[in-house]
């Protein structure tokens, strides 16, 4: 086989410098317009946006309590009724309902709630007759398990006389924060009214504000 | 017969040859290096402002007047 020349392999060289800086420039230009599905022009990062919105939202999934039609019974001085089903002293309670259940708070939003409530009358307004006897409280309680962090202390242990807003007090926080894990995000406020004989008869309502703040 | 160019002009050209394609593979490099796709990187914005939410709820009873005894005799 004959050897190549000087020449020849110069001219290789030549060929391969030329193929080279053609390849590099060619390369180069092609990476400036490099264009990728996704990419940003003119920028070192790109940015893909996703808002959750945040929702506030009590609910009561129960909202009233009726006891019902009824009288205090001739020979006893007072009535009392609870939502839990109590009615004392036994037979003082003549055909009011012991069926009722209390008002369930729901944290139906997706932000921990600080959950307050008012009642707009006191005992005296709302049942009236001896102001010795009469008696208008709440108790609250989990309704789920672990659904408040820390129930109101006022109201948690015993029945307590429920918060006024009309009489300028503040209003009763009942939970710190209420979950809004749906398995877990509702409490329960049980009422309890002692009605003295002598209350006038006709029908009593009392409205209660319950406000769940987004923490 | 056409004289052959020296082993030395062929030693430069090769020379030059691997010197113009080692800096055009680093230019490459250098260029491909800055094309920076960011993956799962996020950055996030909180706005938290003060909301709150009320509901009613009623407490109701009717008191009856108390039914009259009737004595006899």
């Amino acid at each position: 086989m004959r050897e190549l020349s000087n020449k020849t392999l110069a001219l290789l060289l030549v060929f391969a410098i030329i193929f080279s800086l053609g390849g590099t420039l060619l390369t180069l230009n092609k990476i400036k317009k490099v264009g990728i599905t996704g990419m940003v022009t003119n920028v070192t990062s790109g940015y893909v946006n996703a808002s959750v919105e945040s929702r506030v939202a009590a609910n009561l999934t129960l909202k009233a309590v009726d006891f019902g039609i009824g009288y205090v019974t001739m020979g006893c001085n007072n009535c009392t009724l609870d939502t839990q089903g109590g009615s004392t002293p036994g037979g003082c309670c003549s055909d009011f309902s012991t069926a009722q259940r209390g008002i369930v708070i729901e944290n139906s939003g997706n932000q921990v709630l600080k959950i307050e409530v008012n009642f707009s009358l006191n005992a005296s307004d709302f049942i009236g007759g001896d102001t010795s006897i009469n008696e208008f409280k709440m108790l609250v309680v989990q309704n789920e398990s672990k659904s408040c962090k820390t129930l109101g202390a006022t109201w948690s242990s015993t029945y307590a006389n429920v918060p006024i807003y009309n009489t300028g007090e503040t209003a009763g926080e009942v939970c710190d924060r209420l979950s809004p894990n749906l398995a877990n995000d509702s409490i329960r406020l049980h009422i309890n009214i002692t009605i003295p004989d002598d209350a006038s008869a006709g029908e009593k309502n009392a409205s209660v504000i319950i406000t769940g703040t987004g923490l | 017969m056409e004289e052959d160019i020296s082993s030395k002009t062929v030693l430069v050209l090769l020379v030059l040859t691997i010197i113009i394609s080692v800096v055009g593979t680093l230019m490459v490099l250098e260029e491909a290096s800055k094309i920076k796709i960011s993956t799962g990187q996020s950055t996030q914005t909180e706005t938290q402002q003060s909301q709150s939410s009320n509901q009613v709820g009623l407490v109701k009873l009717t008191i009856q007047e108390r039914p009259v005894e009737l004595q006899r005799g």
